[in-house]
């Protein structure tokens, strides 16, 4: 099963930019291939909460119910973010930023 | 690894102002050795260095972020109750690294810093195991305008879960989340929040770089080398990259050729062509191909021209995206100088293959251009390492075209990138524009000694060149190949004066320029009736005979007393120039020759 959301590639290169812009510890290459991969995870967990966190209950289960149907088409998905309201982009964006904000140590925006 | 149980320190503002390390919540184990005390002060001593430089980043990264923030459309961050990082970190986010995944390392009780939570260092844990809130410290998403802040209709975070734990085996949606994600995260990489090419280093700022623009703060450095480059016509001419510009970069300064979307026609079939990379790929392959090689993409360093722009086509659109992505950030952190150039440089053009035709991308080629600089004064792109080494640069020439009020119209052929390198351009047509009029001289270059003049639009830094020289190169009249010594002297024959169109005589490389009562009044050796001989080394070398190519190599010919005072009187340069603009402006397909 994939663990990942959003795919892992994808995900890495921005966990790579961040860690060149962050000055790390004399720390060995273990320790930063576990970072990474921390730091990987927890941004696709962070962008999985960020999405659904922002449907509400009932369209939650309506998701939910497209997923239990096996739908695959892209198409459908688009439309029930498009009909949600929701900015899938825009969201993501948003998280990733935050994300590499608190990462790199600044808070303020 | 580190534990885990890393100690954390509260920290309070010294009196004097100074961070210090206060009530470490572990002891710091102290072994007794005199040589553990060196280490320890030594340890300090990193440490304080080290907060000192983060302090710098911080206020880069605010700065960035901000603008980032901007750029994006991003409103909610410190909507949501976020505090402004500090180093005094006594207010410790509720956000630390920790909670989001970058716990924090060890750090010695005694360190004055220790409690910075900036300065402390992400290791590796364990992943976290329960579900993680949104990136604000609240359950509702960064955008939070979708209605799910009323806890009754928010979904439970178990129910979140779940249905990510559904998503992750769903191929169909996994195609929307990570086509998205891949736009916003080239999106905050173009924002230059991250990429910026040392734009965090405060080191590099000034101390080692004299000729860096005049940058006051280092959280302006970033968006300093962006205006700097917009300023210079590059960011907007070439920030583009030279493909197109959008209707909101419209101006004076836009391309020729560079617009959004432009009729073009090839025999009897017009169409809407929008100049995209696809469309201009060329211009793209010669700026990747003339980066320096430590800053080219991966796949394309040491390539040629031609080699490049073959790859380019061979991308998908997504693989091309991510190339441009890298490209951009690479430009806008470039820091820009001007510099003089010398002697003869490489540089390179696009042209229509068949002038008859239309300006698609199909009828469109680079051609190798080689020019002979006498203190030509260009655009040098130069980037830094972390240390403040020069790792490389690149020169661009702007040769604008004006319309009648001195505005800049567009850019002529032989623009771009100039002399950095030579082998990029073979298997390129190769022409020649202003060859050599004395021995050969070093290519060298040297930084102009006012550093970062601000460009002005309205004044011209080289005047336009004929309208008949730019037709000769686009029909590939020009002469080919390098210009041998015997060509150094070029030969201007003056025609009676009822020849008002200076025509390009290709075969003896002769401009038919002047009546030869100005070039006798201006000092030309008139050796006949009508026709005179001089070095373009002499035109070149007075203000008067600058302004005299100016207005002889776009002027109408006529023998006027306005002519007469062409000497160096502006008006009639002006005058000259506004004929030459109606001239170009009379040869729309011109548009999409000249330059980029």
């Amino acid at each position: 099963m994939d663990n990942y959301l959003i795919d892992r590639e994808t995900l890495g290169q921005f966990v790579d930019e961040l860690m060149k812009q962050k000055p790390l510890p004399a720390s060995t290459a273990e320790e930063l291939s576990a970072l990474r991969e921390q730091s990987i995870k927890s941004l696709d967990d962070k962008i999985g909460m960020a999405i659904f966190g922002s449907l509400t209950t009932p369209q939650l289960e309506e998701f939910n119910q497209i997923l239990d149907r096996g739908e695959e088409s892209p198409e459908v998905f688009q439309n029930f973010f498009q009909n949600a309201g929701l900015d899938l982009q825009k969201t993501i964006g948003d998280t990733m930023t935050a994300f590499g904000k608190q990462f790199l140590g600044g808070q303020n925006a | 690894m580190p534990s885990p149980e890393s100690p954390t320190f509260n920290a309070v503002p010294a009196t004097n102002g100074e961070l210090t390390g206060e009530t470490p919540r572990q002891t710091y184990e102290v072994r007794g050795e005199t040589t553990l005390k060196a280490e320890h002060e030594q340890r300090e001593r990193e440490l304080l260095e080290e907060r000192a430089r983060i302090m710098d980043r911080l206020q880069v990264l605010n700065a960035e972020i901000a603008k980032s923030k901007q750029k994006l459309g991003i409103q909610n961050i410190s909507e949501q109750g976020q505090n402004p990082v500090t180093l005094e970190g006594s207010e410790e986010s509720e956000n630390s690294p920790a909670e989001i995944g970058t716990p924090v390392a060890p750090v010695a009780p005694e360190n004055p810093t220790g409690s910075e939570t900036a300065s402390t260092q992400p290791i590796p844990t364990e992943p976290e195991s329960e579900p993680v809130q949104d990136t604000t410290g609240n359950a509702s998403p960064a955008t939070g305008e979708t209605g799910a802040n009323d806890p009754e209709t928010q979904p439970s975070p178990e129910d979140i879960q779940n249905t990510i734990n559904k998503t992750k085996k769903n191929k169909g949606f996994k195609k929307v989340i990570v086509a998205a994600a891949a736009v916003a995260m080239a999106g905050i990489i173009a924002a230059g929040a991250w990429l910026g090419i040392n734009a965090f280093n405060k080191n590099n700022k000034s101390n080692n770089n004299p000729d860096r623009p005049g940058v006051t703060d280092v959280a302006d450095v970033g968006s300093a080398v962006g205006e700097s480059h917009e300023t210079e016509g590059i960011y907007d001419g070439y920030g583009e990259k030279g493909m197109w510009l959008s209707e909101n970069k419209g101006g004076s300064y836009d391309f020729a050729s560079a617009k959004e979307v432009a009729e073009v026609c090839d025999n009897d079939e017009c169409e809407m062509i929008k100049y995209t990379a696809r469309n201009q790929v060329e211009s793209y392959a010669d700026y990747l191909a003339n980066l320096p090689e430590e800053l080219q993409p991966e796949g394309f360093k040491g390539l040629t021209i031609l080699e490049t722009e073959k790859k380019l086509e061979s991308l998908s659109d997504e693989e091309f995206e991510a190339v441009k992505q890298v490209f951009d950030s690479t430009i806008d952190g470039a820091y820009t100088r001007r510099v003089t150039i010398n002697g003869e440089q490489n540089n390179a053009y696009m042209r229509l293959k068949d002038s008859n035709k239309g300006a698609n991308h199909g009828n469109m080629e680079l051609v190798a251009c080689t020019t002979n600089e006498n203190n030509l004064e260009v655009t040098q792109l130069y980037w830094v390492d972390k240390d403040g080494k020069e790792i490389g640069t690149m020169n661009v020439k702007m040769t604008p075209v004006y319309d009648g009020n001195g505005n800049i119209t567009g850019f002529r052929g032989c623009n771009q990138v100039v002399g950095v390198k030579t082998s990029v351009y073979n298997g390129l047509t190769k022409i020649t524009e202003n060859p050599p009029t004395t021995p050969p001289t070093d290519s060298s270059e040297t930084p102009t000694p006012t550093p970062e003049p601000t460009p002005t639009p309205n004044t011209p830094e080289e005047p336009p060149t004929p309208k008949n020289q730019q037709e000769a190169d686009i029909n590939s009249g020009a002469k080919q190949g390098i210009v041998t010594p015997e060509e150094q002297k070029r030969e201007i024959t003056e025609e009676p004066v009822a020849d008002q169109d200076h025509e390009y005589n290709q075969d003896s490389n002769t401009y038919y320029y002047m009546p030869a009562e100005i070039a006798s009044q201006i000092g030309y050796d008139v050796v006949d009736n009508g026709t005179y001989t001089v070095t373009v080394e002499t035109a070149k070398d007075t203000d008067e005979a600058n302004n005299f190519d100016a207005g002889a190599s776009i002027g109408t010919g006529e023998t006027t007393s306005d002519d007469k005072s062409a000497d160096g009187s502006g008006n009639t340069i002006q005058e000259n120039l506004d004929s030459a603009t109606s001239n170009q402006e009379a040869n729309p397909s011109g548009d999409y020759s000249q330059g980029f």
